[in-house]
């Protein structure tokens, strides 16, 4: 007997980067890249390629990829204008993870604005010493407290210190927390002899905490093997047990130079794997992502579009 | 490694866009080019257009693309010996492609192939060593003569010398040229 052939799963990517040229009307940050020999490569990167909304469109065509969020990358700084450009033009394919000065006179009026706009959510990364003494300081409470009162997502990436998110969601505990790349350190962070999975346990052990979600970013950087990257699948396996597959987010961190394989191949090491059920993979692949940032999909038919409810899955 | 033998810009085309004073320009196709083939793992790519889209993908992107100059009305062309000979002294350029039997614009050239009104093109390929790209579904027997005339002419057939969807209806028949394609002994 025939099986009846399972409808194509949605696929969101949790995380992508795009730009334009730098000009008048969404000009980069000047001051990036200045600072040491990595930012300065990072500016080369956004150089030598121009990843605008066509060529990502195309990409995302070809990979099999529906929608996106678009995060702001490094080079426009706190400037969300670009990307905010893109989901007004793309409204159905995209939205916006942005980022933002904590210290900013009108910050809580900005998050406050975040609904409606296309912007679901704000970008931390704490990824060196500096950064983490500012957090713990205090210097992103006042951002942290606004995104909790007003109901906006924050993406942390907290590398090697992905533990002081208990922290976080003890003083903000109404607050959606999203652990970027796993919590973990990847490429090119990760130091020679480092073992990246070293704080897996950390990450594990916030999955008591309800408000902590996961997106299952560039994993692929922290394979050793080709793909499919079977050996990522028994640290993988302890992070579904531990949150659910209705609290994990995939995506592919596009435009990552570090990324071993195709785009394309960053999908299908998770929406072709055996590991997962079809249950799994539409949760991990979109529809955690969907409830978690509170994008509805919109159906269209016959030209008339209608927003379909929101996944019935909950947040533990 | 994988190279994609042909890609064209897309139509419509995307724009031009300055990349800043003193710097070069760059064309938003090649950039999208680029994407899609990072997308599925193609690792190169000849390009098939007009001089400044091929020059200018190469030029940004010179391990990822070559190109194909396209000449879409071969006849408006000044000096062909001195053209042709130019061609692989052109930065990235392999060769140049003519579409007799589907011109972008003016007429079909198949006649013009059939009774060697092109053959100057293809003497100055072959004297200044450049590969020439035909495609010419419907005109496959006339390949032969010109094989015969310029054999030391590297003369490549696209598509199979078919007629491929949209020229024709896709139809079940569709390559029955396929004997034609592989005759070696035409009259």
């Amino acid at each position: 007997m025939m099986l009846p052939a399972q409808p194509p799963v949605e696929v969101v990517d949790a995380q992508i980067h795009m730009w334009e040229v730098d000009g008048p009307d969404h000009p980069w940050d000047a001051n990036f890249g200045t600072e040491d020999a990595a930012a300065a490569a990072t500016r080369a990167h956004y150089t030598g390629r121009i990843v605008g909304d066509h060529a990502t469109l195309t990409a995302m065509a070809v990979a099999g990829v529906d929608a996106a969020l678009i995060v702001t990358p490094a080079i426009y700084g706190n400037d969300n204008s670009y990307g905010l450009s893109v989901v007004a033009g793309y409204p159905d394919r995209f939205r916006l993870i942005g980022r933002i000065d904590p210290s900013t006179m009108d910050l809580e009026q900005k998050v406050a604005a975040s609904h409606g706009s296309g912007l679901v959510g704000y970008r931390i990364v704490i990824a060196n010493q500096d950064s983490y003494e500012r957090l713990v300081g205090g210097y992103f409470d006042r951002l942290l407290a606004a995104a909790a009162d007003f109901g906006v997502p924050i993406c942390i990436y907290l590398p090697r210190r992905v533990a002081h998110v208990r922290d976080l969601s003890r003083r903000f505990p109404t607050l959606s927390i999203t652990l970027d790349h796993l919590g973990l350190p990847q490429p090119p962070l990760v130091q020679p002899g480092e073992d990246a999975w070293e704080s897996l346990p950390d990450v594990v052990a916030l999955a008591e905490i309800p408000t902590v979600t996961v997106k299952l970013t560039a994993v692929p950087t922290m394979s050793s093997q080709p793909h499919p990257h079977t050996d990522l699948w028994p640290y993988l396996h302890r992070i579904l047990r531990a949150f659910g597959p209705d609290r994990i987010m995939w995506g592919s961190d596009w435009t990552r130079p570090e990324s071993p394989g195709t785009y394309r191949e960053g999908v299908t090491y998770i929406s072709e794997t055996d590991e997962l059920g079809p249950a799994e993979k539409a949760l991990v692949l979109g529809g955690t992502l969907r409830h978690v940032f509170r994008w509805r999909k919109v159906v269209r038919q016959n030209g008339v579009s209608a927003s379909s409810s929101l996944p019935s899955c909950g947040m533990k | 490694m994988i190279i994609d033998a042909q890609i064209h810009r897309p139509a419509p085309a995307l724009p031009w866009v300055e990349l800043g004073e003193g710097s070069q320009h760059i064309n938003e196709d090649a950039e999208l080019a680029l994407a899609a083939m990072d997308a599925v793992g193609v690792d190169m790519a000849i390009v098939h257009g007009d001089y400044a889209f091929c020059e200018a993908a190469h030029a940004r992107y010179p391990t990822r693309f070559r190109g194909i100059v396209q000449f879409s009305d071969p006849f408006g062309m000044k000096n062909v010996q001195d053209e042709i000979a130019a061609v692989r002294g052109r930065p990235g350029l392999l060769g140049f492609r003519m579409a007799p039997a589907a011109p972008r614009a003016g007429p079909n050239l198949l006649p013009a192939l059939q009774n060697g009104q092109l053959d100057k093109f293809f003497a100055a390929a072959q004297a200044n060593d450049v590969p020439v790209l035909l495609f010419v579904p419907g005109g496959l027997s006339h390949i032969h003569r010109i094989a015969r005339s310029f054999p030391n002419l590297t003369l490549i057939i696209d598509h199979l010398g078919l007629p491929p969807p949209p020229w024709v209806p896709l139809k079940p028949n569709l390559l029955d040229g396929i004997p034609e394609l592989l005759q070696r002994n035409m009259a």
